[in-house]
This record gives structure tokens, sequence and C-alpha cells, in this order.
């Protein structure tokens, strides 16, 4: 396919509307969403234990809310708790900016590509199952660095072992900065756009009719 | 694709760095912080006369503080990763890290001061452009920026390797 200018205008402008549409801040989408994501995260980090005896839970809030000691507006709460001790230590946590926003980058991205339907359909079914591993391999880190640098007592932080300076330099260079949430499902897009573009499995195979009988 | 993502890991291996207090790398940093809070509120002034920077802190009618989070810099490896991987001449690429980094960096002042702007007019839209919307604005424009230095390579390649006409 060639990429004339008009083209790349409609993709651009197809990708765009899409995007805008559905990352509008409705606050019924928001919460439904956290809902419903909080209960497969916890399949995930609730029946985990971090460190020694650190448990995590992730629990929709009812109403988006930002605290004095959040970073985000939150739609959801961490819960970080520790066995044999009460109490726990909530994290205001976005699961729109997190996890929605992504997801629908990289679907918008895969909705203005320049696939065949069922090549786009194959695309969405690897690339949101591969978005959502991703989003939970974040939050794992994000649980693990807490109980790791945050609290004390729960990972030895003495002489701490190369892979807990691993999570440390992850956290510092994967989570921290803002634009890796948006960067990642566009890098996820484009390799997905360039593995099915170039496929072939897609061409009709000749029928009978069409053959030549020489 | 994969030469992309090597540039990346080790541009972001580079920046993100837990590097020791007052190193090298961190004095960079630190300085590069206080000059986009320095830029930065020198544009606010033109909507707050009494705006200023002190450090990486631009106070006024609203205060923000110019963190590493602010800087960009995901966006600064993400052009430079994409330029340097991209198939085309050592002094194009060269130019286009040189000039997409200052309309990266422009943008990001611009992202700034646009957010100054909502905290001081629209304070319920500030954590809205501040988490969400500018964060993907400036990606998308590093990547718009990435598509028109690539069509500017071609046209360059193809005007060089135009036959010449007339005598």
């Amino acid at each position: 396919m060639t990429w004339t200018a008009r083209r790349v205008a409609e993709a651009l402008a197809i990708f765009l509307g899409v995007l805008i549409a559905g990352a509008w801040p409705w606050p019924p989408v928001q919460r439904g969403f956290s809902a419903i994501y909080c209960p497969i995260a916890n399949l995930v980090i609730a029946p985990q234990t971090f460190g020694r005896a650190g448990h995590a839970r992730l629990s929709a809030l009812p109403r988006i809310e930002r605290h004095a000691n959040d970073n985000v507006t939150a739609d959801a709460v961490l819960s970080l708790s520790v066995a044999g001790f009460g109490g726990d230590l909530p994290l205001g946590v976005s699961v729109r900016r997190d996890v929605y926003l992504p997801l629908w980058i990289l679907i918008s991205l895969l909705i203005a590509a320049p696939l065949g339907s069922a090549r786009r359909l194959r695309a969405l079914a690897m690339g949101i199952p591969f978005m959502l591993a991703l989003n939970l391999a974040a939050l794992e880190l994000l649980v693990t660095w807490t109980f790791a640098f945050q609290l004390r007592g729960i990972y030895p932080r003495e002489g701490a072992p190369i892979w807990l300076r691993a999570v440390d330099f992850a956290y510092g260079a994967v989570l921290s900065p803002p634009g890796n949430r948006f960067i990642a499902p566009l890098a996820v897009g484009a390799a997905l756009i360039a593995l099915f573009h170039g496929r072939r499995d897609d061409v009709t195979k000749p029928s009978p009719r069409s053959t030549a009988w020489g | 694709m994969v030469r992309v993502a090597v540039a990346m890991v080790l541009l972001y291996g580079l920046l993100y760095f837990p590097y020791p207090p007052d190193s090298l790398p961190v004095r960079v940093i630190s300085a590069y912080l206080h000059g986009v809070a320095a830029v930065s509120a020198l544009l606010i002034r033109l909507f707050d006369a009494g705006a200023r920077a002190n450090g990486d802190l631009i106070d006024g009618r609203f205060s923000m503080r110019v963190v590493l989070d602010c800087a960009a810099l995901d966006a600064h490896a993400l052009l430079a990763a994409a330029v340097l991987a991209f198939p085309a001449r050592w002094r194009h690429r060269i130019a286009g890290v040189a000039a997409g980094t200052l309309v990266v960096a422009a943008v990001n002042v611009a992202r700034i001061v646009v957010l100054y702007v909502a905290g001081v007019r629209w304070p319920s839209a500030f954590p809205v452009l501040h988490e969400e919307v500018l964060q993907i604005a400036i990606i998308l424009t590093t990547l718009l920026v990435f598509g028109g230095w690539i069509a500017m390579v071609r046209r360059a390649d193809l005007t060089a390797h135009a036959p010449a006409v007339g005598q």
C-alpha cells in the first residue's frame, strides 16, 4: 500500500477520532472499567505474598477522588498490608490512566491501521491480552517496589540482592516516566501492524473455477 | 522495530540509571530542569507578570515544580531512538535528533505554560490535562515530528538522486 499524504491524513483522523471518543473522561465509564479490572488484577496480586508477609489488593472506588497525598485522580485504591499487623497502606491508583487509556490507544491505532478486517481482528485479539499482561506486570512491579523501598522489614534493604536493585531501576525507568504508559501501546500496535501487514495468509485461494484448464 | 527497541533501552538506561547524588549526570539533568523552569517562567509572564522561576520551582499565582517526570525525557528518548535506528544517512540522523530535540523541548515548555494557565484559570481541568491529555499529546507530537523527519529525508534523497535536466 502506498502512503499518500491523503491516506496518512485519513488514518490520523480515524485514530484521533476513535481515541477522543473512547478516551473522553466520562465518570461512569471510568468507574465501570475500574470495577471490571480490579477483580482481574486481584487474581494475580491478591494470592501472592510479597517478601516477608506483604499482601496487596486492588479495589475499585465508588467515587473518583483525589486525596492530598495522591499523585493521581484515583478510581481505585491499592491496599498494602502485612500479615500480623493491623491496618493497611492505601495508595490511590488511576486505572483509567494506567490501563484503560493505554488499551484504548492500542485499539484506536489498530482500527486506523491499514489492515483487512480479519487481520485487524487477529491483531486486536493478540494486542489486548498482551497489553493487559503488560499492565499487570507493571502493577506487580509497583507493589514489589513499594514494599521494598517505601516500607521497612518486608524485603531486606541492607545488602539488597541484585534483583531488588533491578526492581528499583525498573521502577525508575519503566513506571516513573509518565510517557511510557502511552508509548507502550503505540509500540505494541506498531509491532502488530508490521506483523500482520506483511502476512499473506488472508489472500484468497484461487477457486477451482478460476483455474486454467489448459 | 528491533533497532528502535534496542536504542530505547540504551537511552533509557542512560537517562534513568539511579546515579549517585552529585554525580555529573544528576547535575546535568538538574541543570536542564532548572533551564526548563526558567524558560517556562519567561513565557508564563505573558499571562502572569509576577511569575518567576527559582531553581526548578515556578512560582506566581500558581506553583509548579519541574521534576524529572516533567522533562519529557521519555519523549526525547523515543524520538532519538526512532531517528537513530531509521535507515538514513548519518548527517540526516544527527540533524533529525538535534532539530527534533529542540522541537520536543519547545513543545514540553508549551505544555508547562498551558498547565500553569490551567492551574490559574481552570483548576478543575488541571489533573486531566496534567495526567492524561498533555502526556498523550507530547508523545503523539513526537511521533508526528518523526514522521515529518522521514518525509523530509525521503524528499532530500529523491532530490539528490533525481536525473539532471537541461544542459
